[in-house]
């Protein structure tokens, strides 16, 4: 059976709102990052693959099988959605107990997986917690172990660490990368940090419309030559911001380190720096057009 | 996999409070409401039998008639529209119209019966007896009759027409004329009703009519709210999507919900029942009487269960389609509709096809076994209906599961 989904020719409309726009493309074995912007697309093409939503058009195909099977795409994918939660008055253990029956685990595999799935995320102390009493990062967690009960081919993670801790957000992002050796395993956000730590592969999506997709390393390669550091004075600061995307800034005194997209060296003084994988993202939305 | 995830249904209404106050409601109105008190034979020569609705169709006109003149003269009309006391006054020329029709029923001019009726009032005194119980006396009988060529069919014609001046809800619309026939019951008629719950009911099929015909008031809008309370627990609780998104068909998630709220309410009723059937045990031994053991179960599997059904049903269908709780109100303005229905002739016993069916008499042996056809024809209908919203609550859950109806295209 092929490890992929593939995406081919995929619209879908809200009435009259094109929220997805002729979306092709293919999703490797691996974690593969969903870059946008809030509001891009990324939760409904996400909703598509977890049959929430279905696509007004085009074909969309999960390991081989076409995504309009839908109860044999439901036994093969694991869903987290971006807010997670489960009735408040659930504890741990049993929040997870009646949802790996609703993904048709039998009593004995449940009995097995439960302990084994909270010891992975590290919950199996508070096992007993109920939903309502725990904290962000706790139900981001038991959402990832809900999302791997049935032990699915493809993990389906719509923006995981928004709200998240540093510490925790970390935490979260190794524990995807784990689970990510033998699946596929698509990460939604739009902190480009999450997908620089743990993505081999990515597309940006921008106005539901793909914009790249590719692995990072490429994107990193594009934008080379495009991105700029210099030593300006704060009076020269805001007709770089005017012309340039700034992609970073440290102030100084009466002096900014500024951090930049153009296309070609726009004045003296001004360096050439590597590529970070936020400058080629923002190289990739909308450094194109700038000077 | 239905097993298990009912099992946990029902657990999770065991942490409900919805749960928790369905058992005390049923519970309080069961308290309320049911009197099973000792049954007591009628012994002759006693002072009264109590009172009935005279089937003597001469009986019922007559009383009729005496009620119209009275209210007539006194310009004093009430209807009950859905339910409610309403005093209505008419307006000379309506007036005019009702004693037209005092003429007619009596083949007598105006000026005949009123002179009549005079004499009647002029020759009644008024006192108290010892225990401050107003009493009326008649010196003169009340004598005006209704004319003996009139049929009962042309009576009912012309009481129509006086319904209709007088207002939708009074007492003389035609399905409501048998309760001016109030006649006081005779010692063989007694007798006959007495024996009939020892030998034909015995006792506990008496009192477990009762018991489904109160505890039917209260099923008719209880079950909705476990219904709404369910699909709006998921809604609140935010887990659409990751429920939606799981392996399990929308016919096992719906099915295991449905029957797990039917019986998480079904039990505490047993309960309740089990509690009225010692009751009528007790009673049914302090007149000798060997009893039915299962009567209250029979009543509440046949009579009470499709009430709870199609409530249940009809509120989670409407709340799974709309994600709020317009169901109370649906529900709500059905049962409302419903009771008052059921207040059509002289006796609170109605079946038709009301989702509610009312039999508020205790024995009564021969009346309710006339309505026993109807009543099967009525919860054969009412279950029907229950697995016709079920399924149709099975098809808007699988397709909120998979987005909505996809009918956008490019606009």
């Amino acid at each position: 059976m092929e490890a992929n989904i593939t995406l081919e020719n995929v619209n879908k409309y809200y009435g009259k709102k094109h929220a997805l726009k002729d979306v092709t493309m293919e999703i490797p074995k691996g974690m593969f990052g969903l870059l946008g912007r809030n509001g891009a697309g990324k939760t409904t093409l996400m909703k598509i693959l977890a049959t929430l939503h279905s696509a007004t058009d085009g074909k969309v195909t999960v390991c081989g099988v076409n995504i309009k099977d839908r109860a044999a795409i439901r036994s093969m994918t694991g869903y987290l959605p971006q807010d997670f939660s489960m009735y408040g008055n659930m504890g741990v253990y049993e929040a997870m107990d009646y949802l790996g029956t609703l993904s048709g685990l039998s009593k004995r595999e449940r009995k097995e997986r439960i302990p084994e799935l909270l010891e992975r995320v590290n919950l199996m102390n508070n096992h007993k917690t109920k939903v309502k009493a725990m904290s962000g990062g706790m139900r981001r967690r038991l959402g990832i172990a809900q999302a791997i009960l049935n032990n699915p081919k493809v993990l389906i993670v719509d923006e995981p660490t928004a709200g998240l801790d540093p510490e925790e957000r970390v935490r979260f992002r190794n524990l995807l990368c784990e689970i990510a050796e033998d699946r596929i395993v698509i990460l939604s956000t739009h902190i480009v940090g999450d997908i620089e730590a743990t993505c081999e592969n990515i597309a940006i999506l921008d106005e539901g419309t793909i914009k790249y997709n590719g692995t990072v390393e490429d994107m990193l390669k594009r934008a080379e030559g495009k991105i700029f550091t210099a030593d300006v004075s704060k009076l020269e600061l805001e007709s770089i911001k005017k012309d340039y995307i700034v992609t970073g800034m440290l102030s100084h005194g009466s002096h900014a380190d500024v951090r930049f997209v153009a296309n070609e060296k726009p004045f003296e003084g001004a360096e050439q720096a590597e590529p970070n994988v936020e400058d080629a993202y923002l190289y990739m939305m909308d450094g194109k057009d700038v000077k | 996999m239905f097993g298990s995830l009912f099992i946990k249904e029902c657990k999770m209404w065991l942490k409900s409070i919805v749960f928790y106050a369905y058992i005390i409601i049923l519970f309080l109105f069961y308290v309320t409401n049911m009197d099973e008190s000792t049954l007591k034979k009628p012994k002759e020569g006693q002072d009264d039998y109590e009172w009935t609705y005279s089937d003597d169709k001469k009986v019922i006109m007559n009383r009729t008639l005496e009620d119209l003149i009275r209210d007539y003269s006194g310009e004093h009309f009430v209807t009950y529209p859905i339910g409610f006391y309403k005093e209505v006054t008419l307006s000379d020329s309506e007036l005019k119209k009702i004693s037209e029709y005092i003429s007619e029923l009596t083949g007598m001019k105006e000026e005949e019966w009123k002179a009549e009726y005079d004499k009647y009032v002029e020759g009644l005194s008024v006192s108290y007896d010892e225990n401050g119980n107003y009493v009326e006396e008649e010196a003169v009988p009340f004598g005006i009759e209704v004319s003996d060529e009139l049929s009962y069919d042309e009576f009912e014609n012309i009481m129509e027409k006086v319904s209709e001046i007088i207002g939708r809800g009074s007492d003389y619309e035609p399905a409501q004329l048998i309760k001016h026939g109030i006649v006081p019951k005779t010692y063989e008629q007694a007798l006959k009703e007495y024996e009939d719950i020892l030998h034909e009911d015995k006792v506990t099929n008496a009192y477990a009519r009762l018991f489904s015909d109160y505890l039917g008031i209260i099923l008719g809008i209880l079950p909705a709210f476990f219904a709404i309370t369910r699909v709006i627990k998921e809604k609140r609780s935010k887990v659409s999507d990751v429920i939606y998104s799981k392996k399990m068909s929308s016919t096992v998630m719906v099915l295991s919900r449905y029957a797990s709220m039917v019986v998480m309410m079904f039990i505490p009723l047993i309960f309740v029942s089990v509690f009225a059937l010692t009751q009528s045990l007790y009673i049914a031994d302090a007149a000798g009487v060997s009893p039915d053991y299962f009567a209250y179960i029979k009543y509440c599997v046949l009579w009470l269960l499709p009430t709870m059904l199609f409530v249940s049903s009809l509120a989670y269908l409407i709340t799974e389609f709309t994600k709020n709780i317009f169901a109370v109100l649906v529900s709500g303005v059905i049962w409302f509709v419903s009771l008052f229905m059921a207040l059509d002739g002289a006796f609170l016993e109605h079946v038709g096809w009301n989702y509610i069916p009312r039999f508020n008499s205790l024995g009564r042996y021969e009346a309710f076994n006339e309505m026993i056809p109807q009543l099967i024809k009525n919860r054969c209908l009412y279950s029907a209906l229950s697995i016709i919203f079920v399924v149709l609550t099975i098809l808007v859950y699988s397709i909120k599961r998979r987005g909505g109806i996809k009918k956008w295209k490019k606009a």
